[in-house]
């Protein structure tokens, strides 16, 4: 990307002392940088760099998962950290999410884990052994934590009151729609106050069959999300979502969520099979081919839907069920430090530059994701896109994320008990009571 | 095989009749066969022309228009291909070479020779087999590392010098082969090297040639190892192409379908010009039915 | 065939008079020496490589291991969790079924593709490439394509079955009945162009002459088969059959993509390397893992040990 050595050369030269400040935001503006963003860019290249950052120095390397697309923007990042600090080389490894695990699991057993990560399921490493402790590095160093995340955001990064990283995206969930293809069926765009009842009256008419076959989908939705409609129908799965004792969903409430979801694939027959909408993967592109008039997904679809010619999108929140609150997904993936690091000093002034707001800014410019950090969550440059004011209200809905080592384990025991009721062989109840066994052992670990 | 010339004439013809019957049945059925083996590949390659709406829609289209290079394109821009290409080049022809070396010899000690622990031997050889790759991963890793092989070519290709898989594959097939030549040439005082260089090669042909397609297409597609094992990036190994697009929410099939499609074109060259050494009917043709 | 019936004799004489002078069998002195020069750089690589890993997953299958800290000794209690655990007779049955199923029948598929191929037909090259295709195309794009095929609402076979009339097709991957037949299915269709291109070569070994004699003897077509093709090429066979069998057991790749990685509904598609791989890769119990490994390895093992064993009722060497 051009733009990267682009915004590389202004922060050069803007640190230069060579450019006057409205010469650099007029610049920065141009290259499509909103003033929030050129505020703090200029921060940055005009802030002294600090006595702790003018001892950090050496090669350190820097582990994320992402598409290529991403990976420019982890590039970008990269090029003005380095700008700002020559005395340290952060070498990226970079892969896709499928090419990530296999690797990182690898190199735990090594302790070869890149000095910086970006990672998922943070306390299951935690409590393993192989991340640093945050608040007492920091504190060693006479560092702030930055300020503005919530507890419950950093809850997921926690393991036994110590902290492993902080988060750099929040997986926030919204309903796409297609425009054309409603207004082919003379019916208007939702409101983000609407209901599942309205959702499912609107997928009834948004779906198109030729005899037997399916042309036209009206909702999908991801099965692998099965947490987010037991929340949103009033119910919980733990008695607490950090240090759980004992299951809670073995019961109607959190049965009903889950049936009405199947129901749509099985007996309105408005949703794909159960076997193409386990993730996003395959919802995107039917919906990108606009033979779905409305996906739920996250921030990760919005790139592949902007760069699809003649496709004109809305989004739209989450619907609740009648008497519930309207619930979304809190939490995502962040930042940690390998507890096997050699220059612990280099890395934590990458990850403090990392999780800052300039990185969130270029983040957030990036399309991908909807950034955690809170200065980026509200700036002006996120907000200026019409559809991310969306994913800001959004995101404060964010339901508690279950965060301790089993709970991928229990995930999957009870995700695999739920299959039969999205194929529509058992009933939500049944499958939430066969459930029961497999993630109490899970839980157990 | 000489009798009278008329009776041979009148069988000889009857059977070319009745063999151009059976070829004409045969040909219908593997006609047949075809659609279904080919389709998913046809797929891919048409799909790898289509636009995002195109692969999204619910029926594939199988010859897609408009056409477009686009993806093609992206995956050019976005990902160091030709050296992809280069570095699973190098690693790929040089496993197979390998392997045809040290999996021929050991299969001809398997199959020819005489020595003490030979079935026991084998027997620890096929049972490694058994153990799938996913569990020997992060052991072979640390070896590697001990090494100080990780994030280069030697630990790309050492783990796969030798192949138990290629040596049992020889083994049997050498099995096959009779044992009157080398007989001939012990009389003539032929020592094990010049059997196994000079007869049992040039013999089993079609089967070393059976082992280049596999192994290629194994190193070739190979994706676990060089994946734990590389971490930079001008290392890295055409499969990784293609995993490259299947990311946590979105996969990007377009380019995926693309790069799969590129992925697999050396391979198919190499077999379509190994298959004729496969069928190629050996030099044992002329002895046999005694 | 009556006619037929002294030339078999004749053929299976001269076969057995071969078989009985089995490499090296009529000299008195082993080859020690030169079986160490020959095994030597196989046998470094194969021990370096393959059965240090391999031991080394035995020892740590008696262990607990969670790849971060010092494994920890817990001698048979792996083996005892495993044994336990529901889920592992699962995947032990659906593993067993699968092979089951895709062994013979790609197996005598992938025989009849090359005795097809095998002929001097036109277009043959583009025939043995077409029928090698499945065993090659990229995974991730081949499940994509089979998804389809298999989709309940507008799939491919589904379509088709409507259209005969069948009101109630199979849901395919949406049924934890027909879920293991859909991943067969998917399995044959792969797995056929790899005994294919083994069995064409197996069958180069062949001797025409010999063919053409039993030809000439008033033969048909099946008696040539079964009397000389086939023990000929037995040796290949067997190799197939205990490779396929392997692979089969090690189910992992084909079941993920099809399933998207869920291996669902409900685990019916779930595979003894599925479970590994869980373990070892989600869960980093690598102790259990590699348990799984182990016990994977008896079983296979036995069924391997039955099959050479049967093997002396039907494989002819050389």
């Amino acid at each position: 990307m051009d733009n990267a050595s682009d915004i590389d050369q202004l922060v050069d030269e803007a640190s230069a002392g060579s450019m006057s400040r409205l010469a650099f935001i007029t610049r920065a503006l141009a290259l499509g940088l909103s003033t929030s963003a050129v505020a703090t860019l200029l921060g940055d290249v005009e802030g002294p760099i600090s006595a702790f950052a003018a001892k950090a120095k050496g090669n350190i390397s820097f582990s994320s998962w992402g598409s290529p697309d991403e990976q420019t923007t982890i590039n970008k990042v990269l090029d003005v950290f380095h700008r700002r600090y020559p005395s340290i080389t952060v070498t990226p490894r970079l892969a896709s999410w499928t090419d990530y695990w296999p690797k990182y699991n690898a190199d735990v057993a090594a302790h070869s884990t890149a000095d910086v990560q970006f990672l998922t399921l943070v306390p299951g490493y935690a409590q393993k052994g192989a991340l640093y402790e945050l608040r007492g590095l920091l504190k060693k160093h006479n560092k702030q934590l930055p300020k503005g995340y919530t507890q419950a955001q950093l809850e997921l990064f926690e393991y036994k009151k110590g902290l492993f990283g902080v988060p750099r995206d929040n997986d926030t969930k919204v309903i796409f729609y297609n425009k054309k293809l409603l207004s082919q069926a003379g019916v208007k765009a939702p409101k983000s106050s609407w209901t599942y009842d309205d959702l499912r009256a609107l997928a009834r008419k948004l779906t198109i069959r030729q005899g037997d076959r399916v042309v036209q989908y009206g909702y999908a939705f991801e099965t692998g999300q099965w947490d987010l409609y037991i929340w949103q129908h009033g119910a919980e799965l733990f008695d607490s979502d950090q240090t759980p004792h004992k299951l809670t969903f073995d019961n109607a409430s959190a049965a009903a969520g889950i049936q009405f979801m199947a129901n749509l694939i099985n007996k309105d027959k408005v949703t794909p099979a159960a076997s193409q909408i386990v993730d996003s993967t395959n919802i995107g592109p039917l919906f990108a081919g606009g033979q779905l008039a409305m996906a739920f997904g996250n921030h990760a679809l919005v790139p592949s839907f902007t760069s699809t010619p003649g496709l004109s999108w809305g989004v739209v929140g989450m619907p609740h069920f009648k008497g519930h609150k309207t619930v979304n997904v809190a939490g995502g993936a962040g930042y940690t430090i390998s507890r096997w690091t050699k220059n612990i000093n280099a890395s934590l002034q990458f990850w403090e530059f990392i999780t800052g707001s300039t990185a969130s800014l270029i983040f957030a410019g990036g399309n991908d994701i909807v950034p955690n950090n809170p200065k980026a969550l509200h700036s002006k440059q996120w907000l200026s896109k019409p559809y991310n004011k969306v994913f800001t209200q959004q995101t404060k809905l964010g339901h508690d994320f279950p965060s301790f080592p089993q709970w991928s384990d229990v995930s999957n025991a009870v995700a695999a008990a739920l299959d039969k009721a999205w194929t529509g062989e058992s009933t939500a109840r049944e499958a939430l009571h066969a459930a029961v066994g497999p993630a109490e052992k899970a839980l157990k670990g | 095989m000489s009798s009278s010339g008329a009776v041979i004439h009148r069988t000889a013809r009857g059977r070319r009749l009745r063999h151009v019957a059976v070829d004409a049945v045969v040909y219908v059925l593997l006609l047949i066969g075809l659609l279904s083996v080919i389709l998913p590949f046809v797929y891919m390659v048409s799909s790898s022309l289509e636009t995002a709406v195109q692969i999204g829609s619910l029926t594939p289209q199988f010859v897609p228009s408009p056409l477009t290079w686009t993806n093609y394109q992206q995956v050019a821009r976005e990902l160091p291909i030709a050296r992809f290409y280069l570095n699973s080049a190098i690693v790929s022809i040089i496993i197979t070479v390998a392997q045809l070396l040290t999996a021929s010899m050991a299969a001809y000690a398997f199959a020819r020779l005489r020595f003490r622990g030979r079935s026991t031997l084998f027997a620890l050889y096929l049972g490694t087999l058994i153990i799938p790759s996913q569990v020997t991963l992060i052991p072979n890793y640390l070896i590697v590392r001990e090494l100080h092989w990780h994030d280069t070519y030697a630990g790309l290709i050492a783990p796969f010098v030798v192949s138990v898989f290629s040596t049992f594959l020889l083994r049997q097939f050498f099995l096959t082969i009779p044992t009157d030549y080398e007989d001939a040439a012990r009389i003539d005082g032929a020592n094990h090297w010049q059997i196994y260089t000079r007869i049992i090669l040039p013999l089993a042909r079609p089967a070393l040639a059976t082992v280049v397609i596999l192994t290629f297409l194994a190193s070739w597609n190979n994706f676990l190892w060089p994946l734990v094992v590389i971490d930079s990036p001008s290392l890295k190994t055409v499969p990784l192409s293609v995993t490259a697009y299947q990311d946590q929410f979105a996969i990007a099939w377009g380019p995926l379908m693309a790069a799969a499609t590129l992925s697999l074109l050396p391979v198919l060259i190499v077999y379509v010009l190994m298959q004729k050494y496969v069928v190629e009917g050996i030099a044992l043709s002329g002895q046999g039915g005694r | 065939m009556r006619p037929f019936a002294p030339s078999i004799e004749r053929l299976q004489v001269s076969m057995a008079r071969r078989r009985s002078s089995r490499p090296g069998e009529h000299r008195k002195r082993g080859d020690g020496r030169a079986a160490i020069l020959f095994l030597l750089p196989d046998f470094v690589g194969f021990f370096v490589f393959t059965l240090l890993g391999v031991i080394g997953t035995l020892v740590i299958s008696f262990t607990h291991w969670d790849l971060v800290r010092a494994p920890t000794w817990l001698g048979l209690e792996n083996y005892r969790t495993l044994a336990g655990d529901p889920l592992f007779w699962q995947v032990v049955k659906n593993t067993a079924s699968y092979t089951v199923a895709v062994v013979p029948i790609s197996t005598a598929l992938g025989l009849l593709v090359a005795l097809g191929l095998n002929r001097r037909l036109p277009g043959t090259v583009v025939l043995r490439t077409a029928y090698f295709a499945p065993f090659i195309t990229t995974l991730a794009s081949a499940a994509l394509m089979w998804q389809w095929i298999f989709d309940p609402n507008r799939g491919l076979i589904d379509s088709y079955l409507y259209m005969l009339g069948v009101s109630n097709p199979p849901a395919w991957l949406n049924s934890s009945v027909w879920a293991m037949p859909a991943l067969i299915i998917f399995g044959v269709w792969r797995q056929i162009g790899f005994s294919m291109v083994l069995f064409l070569a197996g069958l180069q070994s062949v001797p025409r002459p010999l063919l053409e004699a039993a030809t000439v003897d008033g033969a048909n077509a099946w008696q040539r088969f079964r009397s000389v093709t086939f023990p000929m090429i037995s040796p290949t066979t067997l190799f197939v059959v205990i490779i396929s069998t392997i692979g089969s057991f090690q189910l992992f790749d084909q079941a993920f993509v099809l399933t998207s990685g869920r291996f669902g509904p409900d685990n019916a598609t779930n595979t003894l390397v599925g479970y590994l791989y869980q373990k070892a890769f989600v869960d980093l119990n690598m102790g259990e893992a590699s348990a799984t490994a182990w016990a994977l390895f008896i079983i296979i093992f036995a069924a391997t040990i039955i099959q050479l064993v049967a093997q002396r009722r039907w494989v002819h060497y050389e």
